[in-house]
């Protein structure tokens, strides 16, 4: 099992930061070009989601994401703040649903996490946090 | 590679390129920068992805807001040159129900020649 953990500011500009960590963490494995993209794209989608939602933009507020990969090739990545909380874990993974339509939010970050991800689990509770669980399992690397 | 936009003209359509990735951070500017190119004419649009490296939701909120944009105007936007993740994630939000699709920008040429 090979770990690692980042805590960052709630700043919009560490969305890249959060995805390239993850792109570079994964390089041992060899993984696909679209494997990196959809693994970076889980990421962006968990981690703007912690800063615009669940921090509503405030940058004194952090950002965990940790990540682990397994002898199998599975990637578990977990992306936690300590924000506002989601109240109905399952209305927000519906597509088109969205709390800032006003803004050209698509609403479909979470079900683009949900199609991407080998599962997907939300734990949130409102005033506490939301944690955001995904795995995926990458394709065994030929030659 | 620097995330940047640029435009030409290519029969009569106003096609737009879109270099490096969009993604939350720079899916404003892009935001601000399209609805004022697309107020200026009254061309279709075509919106090139060859060359982007990343999309995420906020791009697909983007592209949604300048096909609202547009649809007001009765003009046409027109999706071109996704790559294979990019292609889901758009298929995923039903863009190609309400905006056509073209594999390349000659193909594009073809079909409305």
């Amino acid at each position: 099992m090979n770990e690692m953990e980042i805590t960052f500011s709630a700043l919009l500009v560490n969305e890249n930061f959060a995805r390239t960590s993850v792109g570079a963490f994964l390089t041992p494995l060899n993984p696909t070009i679209d494997e990196v993209i959809e693994m970076k794209t889980i990421v962006a989608e968990a981690v703007s989601n912690a800063i615009i939602h669940g921090y509503n933009n405030n940058e004194n507020c952090k950002v965990v994401l940790k990540m682990s990969i397994s002898e199998d090739r599975t990637v578990q990545l977990i992306v936690k703040d300590f924000g506002k909380g989601i109240e109905n874990v399952e209305e927000v993974k519906a597509p088109f649903y969205t709390t800032l339509k006003d803004l050209e939010h698509a609403g479909m970050g979470m079900t683009i996490i949900d199609t991407l991800a080998d599962s997907f689990e939300i734990v949130s509770e409102v005033g506490i946090g939301t944690k955001l669980i995904m795995t995926r399992q990458l394709k065994e690397h030929l030659g | 590679m620097e995330n940047a936009m640029y435009y030409k003209e290519i029969n009569h359509l106003l096609v737009v390129y879109f270099c490096g990735e969009i993604d939350s951070m720079s899916a404003p500017a892009y935001r601000k920068e399209l609805t004022e190119l697309l107020e200026k004419t009254d061309q279709d649009v075509v919106f090139s992805f060859e060359n982007t490296t990343f999309i995420d939701s906020s791009g697909i909120g983007l592209i949604l807001g300048r096909y609202n944009q547009l649809k007001f105007e009765h003009r046409t936007l027109i999706l071109t040159e996704l790559n294979r993740v990019s292609y889901r994630l758009f298929e995923l939000s039903g863009l190609f129900q309400i905006m056509p699709y073209y594999q390349s920008i000659e193909e594009l040429k073809e079909g409305i020649l």
